[in-house]
């Protein structure tokens, strides 16, 4: 029987059932969960934690599965990078420190490491990575490794090599359906659009599910694609500034919303010192989670700018039943010249490279507007007999 | 909780490490004629066995067995032995100079290796991945190693032994440990698998062993987590699972859809495959194998032995392979090669593949090798040369240094600080007009009396940089450029060598603008000004380890080069049907 | 949850407690200090991860219940309340704590207190051993400990109980040091476990203090609990494998020489101020005479003679002189034994009588 743990996590049958057969013959120390974003391997990992702990092997119910799967459980270690990338010093503190130290409850029956953002354990110099190869691979018995990763490929091969690696997949788009239908209860059309629209992202196509701004957001981005061969200089500037605006909206109300945790961490904080670590640990957080905010939005921006010339393309070789962008079918079909082919792959390898640039935190403002510049280029220059 | 196949069967004697033989023998005489060296330096890819062998040699030096003197035959259960493999031994000392790389841990060091031994015979050091260290860190190791007190043995292990300093290199007696091949890995799989009372067929065990690249670490490892979820017998079907191995006929079904130029069809079967859980970066790597194996049965016309295949599989190989041409199957290779490694970068395989798909469906269309002309043209195209240079947000010409190398990710980031500190310090150059299209223009001559050799050189040292430049301006120049090297400087020219059936890439390279753009990057940032030709070698290419294997691009040549030796085949007529 | 006490126990409690709770945590409620009144008994409890403190609180329930208070806030604010009664009330459904005292109210945030780590309940080896003979073995111990963190066993103190005795242990991997304490009941098989030196010191503390003259133990999987004047110390084991210190110790020796203790140590506290790491103090064992002598390239050199009664073969051996001060001046008695084998093998230190042992590496002399 599988654990109940993993009850909630959504069409990874094959990793849930790795990590559930591991709980229940026998964990090894090391697990590198990967795949593509949104797909639930935080959540996986949470509940694989659980189970390790549980001194009743994951039963999803007692205080300890809660604890864990709420992060507030002393014997779960939730390691993230405190800049952009991890350094030697933050691992040492947070891992090598008290790697091995048994755990704290008494009847917790291990201890987990859950490190996020794996990638980038690759640090400056390969230095932070480099330093756990050893723990991970001969650990205190007690103790877990769980690194979670959406870039596998940055990954240093000798840290990949000491993990039993968990891969989780696209979620399949029937299955987001479903899911859409049955826990946000959305009609089956419009839940199948964004299963579809959603590629696999099962959290991207959450977030069109419930938030109506992102709906909109996706509705004015089809827009802009759509009208961008026509559009004057003065309609891409404009098209700018909205994509932007659109990458710092929530942005303010994350900083208010911290703001406030703040204060009351402080009103416990021990000393000024301590408080003064708190204020620059928030100030920390705050960026990392803005600047995660604004490259998620980004990130859809260059993704349904990809999505719409892609679809052009589809349509243009007549594959409209593969379309993404199924309710914008009709004008996809207006638009799309069979002899654009050449033009809609330059326009998707635009928005492609865009998504690259973005990953390494350029200047958005440059990136999205040789974005729009190159695909526009792309759309009028070629000769379009 | 289970302790992982690989730390249990972690071998304890020298000649237990499979495929390091030579090592082990080596080790063995010195310790017969009481001759260990005080340093040793143990090269080779992850995996491999170095720092089992690194405390086989430990426990060799210190084993109650050998009395007052080493043993070759260490027991591996003595107190001091089983210190040494459980790593609580107090005169073995593991550091990894990666998180240790600066002075200061060095000379701790230093300080620390005149104690005396406390229990066994022989402190020894184990220096994991030593190449990380700083080069101040590698004088003060250099120091140590000149005068090491008698009861020291350091074992310097590393997996990118060219970043070790000469210096270092001449005080240490050197091993390459090498990858070992599959029928090697199996062996001891099946070795362990006997053990342990899992039931596992050969044939997962094979591919088991080909999935792991060649090392020990990462097939146990495999192997662990396939017992796990078998809970009984390993079937195929559970390991192909596993590994994310697509199905044979899913292979077959895109391939014909390309034969026919189907661009819908092959478009509706990557959308067909999103209604599983799919993993389209393997289904590509998978599919480039297929397109390989075709490629081979085409000109062989009868299968490679390593393919073992049912009959109707033999079959279906053999007919489509006769219907495709050596011009789609290479113009195939290419692309999706190409994809693979966008993917790589970061790019996302469905997307990557439609694309691949669509260049090989719609536009090569009927017409061989305009395939080629779109990649070609997407990349090297004045729109594009545009793009790059307004991304760079600077004039027309010019390349800028590269930023710090933080951006750039990558393990050998080692010389580029070094590198680009040298680049800045070259006096900025003021801006040239557009040098004309001609790549033997005057005023890209070297001033006279510049030494060519010390030009070499520094191209040499800045060539990772350059190529980062590049990138920036075609990621499809740096994709072939990336497989050549700096050979020499002949009269104000660099020559880019590639090894022997790299044609292709010299012929990219060749193309077009792409010497002006290469030329410019090496100014950018060696400042030298320098013509840039590409070279064909004539020596076989180095051997590609299994890693790279996966995604680079075979040209024709290299395929046939390979098929000459891996089966010794005859290319009766090459041409006969391209 | 309500109970009355008053301000001078409530703050001494906290005084108590208060050194454990975490001030460098990104987990909230472990800047707080568990208050409980459960089962008749108000208990304090703060804890760093580390280790954990709880405390009794005399008072009187009222209504009993739990929760987390910040600890900085409510040590501040019993300091300074009114002395006399204070009444500590959390009302049913309110996250808000109230604290009175006198005409003062304060309203403080608090947190649940099923959030609070669950402190061990410690069921395991239970015995007790003598609070002053316990306190000493830590003191001569402990210090021989290491602090690189790099190898964690070594940063612990190993406790091996076998029948009678408490036997502990602590090395760095340069010296060794070995003492044995009675128990007062047997254990019932031999156990050992890694203790962090850490939590040993803070133990120290306590209950050097503390009014009882004995100190209970309680060993279990994954920690080990203390308990002596009322308070409850918890601390978390270090896993691993303590090397194996008997194996250590050599069996027999081939030189022995007596020196008065404080001679010696003020001696090599002297001449060990032109020691350095590549130029160790030098013990130079001679017909009844003990030179010890130093030399710094960039210093000077300095040199002593002790008397001693010496008859053998000479010996010269070096060694580091913090690491041999350490050793001499945690022999009780005087003469200190000193004894050895060759210049490369470990030297010992020990007492006449007393049952503690002090193994320390030779550096390598360069001549």
């Amino acid at each position: 029987m599988q654990s109940p743990l993993f009850s909630s996590i959504v069409g990874q049958g094959l990793a849930v059932a790795m990590l559930d057969k591991a709980l229940e013959r026998g964990p090894v120390h090391a697990y590198l969960l990967a795949g593509p974003p949104g797909v639930g391997k935080t959540e996986a990992a949470l509940a694989f934690a659980a189970g390790l702990v549980c001194p009743q092997g994951g039963c999803g119910r007692c205080n300890t599965c809660r604890r864990v799967q709420e992060g507030i459980h002393p014997d779960v270690e939730w390691v993230a990078p405190e800049g952009n990338l991890y350094r030697l010093e933050e691992v040492q503190e947070r891992i090598s420190r008290h790697v091995a130290y048994r755990p704290y409850e008494a009847d917790s029956r291990a201890r987990v490491y859950v490190i996020t953002e794996a990638e980038r354990l690759r640090g400056a110099h390969g230095e932070p990575a480099n330093h756990l190869l050893k723990t991970i691979e001969e650990p205190p018995r007690h103790a877990y490794f769980l690194l979670v990763t959406d870039q596998p490929q940055d990954m240093l091969s000798t840290i990949v090599s000491r993990c039993q690696v968990i891969e989780f997949r696209p979620v399949p788009v029937p299955v987001i359906t479903a899911d859409l239908m049955n826990r946000w209860g959305l009609p089956q059309a419009e839940a199948a659009l964004f299963a579809r629209v959603a590629e696999g992202d099962l959290e991207y196509a959450r977030e069109l599910a419930r938030d109506e701004k992102v709906r909109h957001w996706r509705d004015r981005l089809l827009d802009m694609a759509r009208d961008l061969p026509g559009a004057g200089p003065v309609m891409t500037e404009a098209a700018i500034d909205e994509v932007l605006a659109m990458a710092e909206q929530g942005s303010e109300e994350l900083a208010a919303q911290m703001k406030e945790e703040l204060e009351r961490r402080l009103e416990w904080a021990s000393d000024a010192r301590d408080r003064n670590r708190l204020e620059k640990e928030h100030e920390r957080l705050l960026k990392r989670r803005q600047r995660r905010l604004r490259t998620q939005r980004l990130g859809m921006v260059t993704r349904v700018f990809a999505g719409w010339y892609r679809d052009l393309a589809l349509a243009a070789v007549g594959a409209e039943e593969a379309v993404l962008n199924r309710d914008r079918l009709a004008e996809l079909r207006l638009a799309a010249l069979p002899d654009g082919l050449p033009a809609y792959l330059d326009a998707v390898l635009a928005a492609r490279r865009t998504r690259e640039r973005l990953r390494y935190n350029v200047d958005a403002r440059g990136a999205i507007g040789d974005m729009l510049r190159a695909i526009k280029e792309a759309l009028t220059q070629w000769p379009l007999s | 909780m289970a302790v992982s196949l690989y730390r249990k069967y972690r071998p304890a004697r020298f000649l237990d490490v499979i495929g390091q033989e030579h090592v082990a023998r080596t080790l063995i005489n010195a310790i017969k004629q009481d001759r260990v060296s005080h340093a040793y330096l143990f090269a080779g890819p992850r995996g491999t066995g170095k720092t089992s062998m690194a405390r086989i040699l430990a426990m060799a030096l210190n084993c109650v067995q050998g009395g007052d003197s080493a043993t070759t035959e260490p027991d591996g259960t003595c107190p001091r032995c089983q210190a040494i493999r459980e790593g609580t031994s107090m005169d073995v000392v593991e550091m990894d100079a990666a998180s240790n790389r600066g002075i200061d841990e060095i000379r701790d060091l230093r300080d620390t290796i005149h104690y005396a031994p406390v229990e066994g015979r022989i402190k020894v050091y184990i220096v994991d991945e030593v190449h990380m260290l700083t080069p101040e860190a590698f004088n003060a190791l250099l120091k140590t190693l000149e005068e090491p007190p008698v009861h020291t043995v350091f074992v310097l292990a590393t997996t990118e032994p060219h970043k070790v300093p000469t210096t270092i290199m001449s005080r240490c007696q050197r091993f390459d440990f090498r990858r070992p091949g599959v029928a090697e890995v199996v062996k001891v799989l099946s070795g362990i698998a006997a053990q342990e009372g899992i039931e596992v067929a050969e044939s997962s065990l094979t591919v088991i062993a080909r999935a792991a690249g060649g090392s020990f670490r990462d097939a146990i490892g495999l192997l662990d987590q396939l017992a796990t979820y078998a809970g009984g017998a390993i079937t195929l079907e559970q390991t192909l699972d596993l590994l994310g191995m697509v199905r044979q006929d899913l292979l077959f079904e895109i391939v014909d859809l390309v034969h026919d130029y189907d661009t819908r069809g092959a478009l509706l079967f990557v959308e067909r495959l999103s209604d599983g859980a799919v993993d389209y970066a393997q289904f590509m790597r998978e599919l480039l194998g297929h397109l390989r194996d075709l490629y081979v049965v085409k000109h062989t016309e009868r299968l490679p032995g390593r393919l073992a295949l049912p009959e109707d599989q033999e079959q279906a190989l053999l007919s489509q392979a006769a219907r495709l041409s050596t011009g789609q199957l290479v113009t195939f290779i290419d692309l999706l090669g190409e994809a693979l490694r966008a993917v790589r970068q970061g790019s996302e395989a469905r997307l990557e593949l439609e694309l691949a798909l669509i260049k090989m469906t719609a536009l090569s269309g009927q017409e061989p090798g305009l395939g080629e002309a779109v990649v070609a043209r997407e990349a090297f195209g004045p729109a594009a040369a545009q793009r790059a240079a307004a991304a760079l947000g600077r004039g027309q010409d010019s390349f800028t240094p590269l930023p710090a190398p933080q951006a750039v990710p990558s393990v050998g980031s080692e010389t580029a600080p070094r590198t680009s500190s040298q680049a800045a310090s070259q006096p900025p150059r003021p801006p040239e007009p557009a040098p004309p299209a001609s790549v033997h223009a005057a005023g890209l001559h070297p001033p006279v009396g510049t030494p060519a050799t010390a030009d070499l050189e520094h191209v040499r040292r800045a060539w990772p940089l350059v190529l980062e430049a590049v990138k920036k301006r075609s990621v499809a120049l740096h994709a072939v450029l990336h497989e050549g090297r700096p050979e020499s400087i002949e009269e104000g020219t660099l020559v880019v060598r590639f090894p022997a059936g790299y044609r292709f890439q010299v012929d990219q390279v060749s193309r077009g603008d792409n010497p002006r753009v290469v030329a410019e990057a090496v100014k950018a940032v060696t400042g030298r000004a320098l013509a840039v030709t590409a070279r064909l070698a004539e020596e076989p290419a180095e051997e590609t380890g299994p890693e790279e294997e996966g995604a680079r691009i075979l040209s024709k040549d290299e395929l046939i080069r390979v098929l000459k030796q891996e089966f010794g085949a005859e290319i009766i007529d090459e041409e006969s049907d391209g | 949850m309500k109970l009355v006490t008053n301000k001078q126990a409530l703050v001494e409690s906290l005084a108590t407690v208060s050194k454990a709770v975490s001030t460098r945590t990104s987990i909230q409620v472990l800047s707080g200090v568990l208050l409980s009144a459960i089962n008749d008994v108000v208990t304090l409890a703060a804890t760093d991860m580390e280790i954990s403190l709880r405390a009794p609180l005399s008072a009187k329930i009222e209504q009993p219940g739990a929760v987390v208070v910040p600890a900085r806030i409510v040590t501040d604010v019993a300091r300074t309340l009114p002395a006399g009664e204070v009444v500590i009330e959390q009302r049913g459904g309110e996250t808000q704590v109230e604290i009175r005292a006198g005409e003062s109210v304060f309203d403080l945030h608090s947190l649940p207190a099923a959030d609070f780590p669950q402190l061990p309940q410690l069921a395991g080896e239970e015995f007790t051993v003598a609070r002053e003979a316990f306190i000493e073995t830590v003191e001569r111990v402990a210090p021989a400990a290491s602090r690189d963190e790099t190898r964690p066993v070594l940063t612990g103190v190993l406790m091996h109980l076998e029948k009678n005795l408490v036997r502990m242990v602590a090395t760095d991997s340069y010296r060794l040091s070995v003492k044995e304490t009675p128990l007062d009941t047997s254990v019932g098989k031999a156990v050992q476990a890694i203790v962090p030196a850490r939590a040993l010191t803070e133990l120290v503390r306590i209950a050097g203090s503390a009014a009882d003259d004995r100190i209970g133990v309680v060993l279990t999987e994954n920690q080990i609990g203390f308990a002596v004047g009322g308070v409850t110390l918890i601390s978390r084991l270090i896993d691993g494998q303590f090397p194996n210190y008997r194996q250590l110790i050599p069996e027999s020796f081939d030189y022995e020489v007596a020196v008065g203790r404080d001679e010696l140590a003020e001696a090599i506290r002297r001449v060990g101020l032109l020691a350095h790491k590549n130029s160790p103090l030098r013990l130079r064992f001679g017909a009844n005479m003990l030179t010890i002598s130093a030399e710094s390239q960039d210093v000077g050199r300095a040199h002593e003679v002790v008397p001693i009664q010496y008859s053998g073969d000479e010996l010269e051996i070096g060694f580091n002189p913090d690491f041999l001060e350490v050793g001499v001046v945690a022999v009780k008695d005087s003469p200190v034994y000193l004894r050895f084998i060759s210049p490369l093998r470990p030297g010992l230190v020990k007492g006449a009588t007393d049952d503690f042992l002090y193994l320390v590496m030779p550096i390598r002399l360069s001549d």
